[in-house]
């Protein structure tokens, strides 16, 4: 039996997932800007804002280099507590998809964990992912988060 | 023990460099600062201009604790009113912003005006005759409790206080042309930034008038070789209550010397880490003055910041002793070109909950916090930096903004 081909994308872009999550929690963050093309876009937006069609996001980079720039900076310059981020993401829809491209939907949730040892929802929100396609090969042209959770705890570190 | 003497080991000095951090902590004082701060002789941020530009457009939010609503009038003024109902106390505004006509109380459809003047009761006049309210209510005596609200540049204000002075006044000649400077013209808000902090609102204004933390506790811009510390920076301080200030760093060519940290061994000046992409980091001049960073902190409830092309005015909403959000509002002017806007929007990333020079300040708060919290702690804080030095406001080794506004915050809570 085969999959249709609606499935098979759905299934392409939940192992990408997969992986991106694993890169996160694992806290292998050299290798997270390698999930975008070279001038791909990462940015978080509160819903507030989204809605409101307020453009500011919260945190934003324009390209690999920039996403590059964000790990340098934790490692070199900013302090922050210890954590650990849970990420889980689910409900992929695929929205739009042809040879050389797929737009996918997506909840997600990161639970943190702090050194106290207690777990908290951090942030919930959707994810909306423009990938570029080659074979089975994906990678994010563009992802965009929507974040419900508006008012951020103390602070965003880690990227989700 | 007598009141001089308990009030003796809570304010050690009276100098402002010893913080009893109890006042960090304690309910009675939180409770005591909405009534002689918040609901005082104070005035509080409510909103931009930009963000309500139209008649009937409003945007919710509080005054220290207290709820309020800040609606634009049909004259074009905005006004603002406290957000709870007259009959039975429910909030009658339920939304973050929006546009009406009128607001109505869902619990039983009680009627407001935009000024939160009552037009509406039902079954008033009762059901079939019977019952309703007493003859002698009559609409016009009643209305949700109106502020005070007054306009400076681009900023809305309100208070409790009906004998406060003006807002112009109030907020001092020293203080002025610093946000005239800032609102220079039209701005468009352009979004918001939330966090919540799990610690005392004083902490961060202690925060914005600390300019001696600045390079120690952000290493943002030393280890990318972005700024110096021995940069000009003036700091300002109005003169009458001392609770405002404004920490203004202007660019200067001396300031690419690094060997202030190396004789001083600031552990986390790296000289080799370099950014890939210095595009958030590059600023285009648009003011006289070539500032690169002005924290202008005016009390309780506001700081207006310009960092590089980075305009925000933050409001400070404490929710408790010790939990507070911290409410970005966002801007840029009216005819910024495509390339300022994108360069705003990106620049957002250096301030907020993921700022790359601000995402330390929370966590800071929260440090002191914790460590502050367990009861019993009659312990307090030691700002000796710049104690008594006369070119204290050239520098940025000093705590003097700080006993200034701890001088200012004891006389109105404790006279
Ligand atoms: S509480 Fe508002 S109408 Fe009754
Ligand atoms: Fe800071």
């Amino acid at each position: 039996m085969s999959l249709s081909p609606r499935l098979y994308d759905r299934l392409l872009v939940e192992e990408f997932h997969a992986d991106y999550v694993a890169c996160l929690n694992e806290l292998r963050l050299d290798e997270w800007p390698e999930f975008f093309t070279e001038d791909g876009q990462y940015g978080l937006w509160s819903r507030e804002n989204w809605d409101a069609d307020l453009p500011v996001p919260m945190f934003l980079c324009r390209n690999r280099r920039q996403m590059m720039d964000r790990i340098t900076s934790y490692r070199e310059a900013n302090i922050y507590p210890d954590h650990w981020n849970r990420h889980l993401i689910s409900a992929t829809r695929i929205v739009e998809s042809s040879a050389d491209a797929i737009v996918a939907a997506s909840n997600y949730a990161v639970l943190q964990t702090r050194q106290d040892g207690e777990s908290f929802v951090y942030q919930t929100g959707r994810c909306h992912d423009r990938f570029d396609r080659t074979g089975d090969q994906l990678l994010l042209r563009e992802r965009t988060m929507i974040y419900d959770t508006m008012a951020v705890r103390t602070l965003f570190v880690l990227p989700v | 023990m007598s009141d001089e003497a308990v009030h003796e080991r809570l304010w050690p000095n009276a100098d402002g460099t010893a913080v009893p951090y109890r006042v960090f902590t304690d309910q009675g004082v939180f409770d005591r600062e909405q009534e002689r701060i918040f609901r005082g002789r104070t005035w509080s941020f409510l909103a931009l201009q930009a963000e309500i530009p139209e008649t009937g457009d409003y945007k919710s939010t509080f005054i220290g604790d207290t709820p309020v609503v800040v609606v634009r009038q049909k004259d074009g003024e905005p006004a603002a009113w406290v957000n709870r109902c007259i009959h039975r106390g429910a909030k009658v505004c339920r939304h973050n912003r929006g546009k009406v006509r009128n607001f109505t109380c869902v619990y039983h459809q009680w009627q407001y005006g935009l000024d939160g003047k009552l037009l509406g009761v039902p079954f008033r006049k009762g059901l079939k005759g019977m019952s309703g309210m007493p003859d002698d209510f009559d609409m016009k005596d009643h209305r949700l409790p109106p502020l005070r609200v007054e306009s400076y540049g681009g900023l809305i204000f309100g208070t409790f206080s009906s004998d406060v002075e003006s807002l112009s006044d109030y907020l001092g000649p020293e203080m002025r042309p610093w946000i005239d400077r800032v609102f220079h013209k039209p701005v468009k808000f352009i979004g918001t930034l939330r966090q919540r902090m799990k610690s005392n609102w004083k902490l961060y204004f202690e925060n914005v008038k600390d300019p001696y933390h600045g390079h120690l506790l952000h290493l943002f811009h030393n280890s990318f070789n972005i700024g110096r510390p021995n940069m000009d920076v003036e700091s300002a301080l109005d003169q009458r209550h001392g609770m405002h200030s404004a920490i203004v760093a202007v660019k200067t060519e001396k300031s690419k010397d690094t060997s202030i940290y190396q004789e001083n061994t600031v552990s986390t000046f790296q000289d080799d880490a370099t950014l890939q992409d210095m595009e958030v980091v590059r600023m285009r001049e648009e003011f006289e003055l070539p500032v690169t960073n002005q924290i202008q902190s005016i009390f309780p409830s506001l700081v207006v910041q310009q960092i590089h092309n980075s305009l925000a005015a933050r409001q400070i909403v404490p929710t408790g002793p010790g939990e507070f959000e911290l409410v970005f509002h966002l801007f840029g002017y009216e005819d910024d070109d495509d390339e300022l806007r994108d360069m705003r929007l990106l620049q957002a990333n250096l301030i907020g909950p993921a700022g790359y020079i601000s995402m330390e300040d929370g966590e800071a708060t929260e440090l002191v916090q914790a460590a502050v919290s367990p009861t019993g702690t009659d312990a307090s804080s030691m700002m000796l930096m710049g104690h008594g030095a006369p070119e204290g406001h050239r520098s940025l080794i000093t705590e003097e903004l700080l006993r200034a506004f701890w001088r200012g915050y004891r006389d109105i809570m404790e006279d």
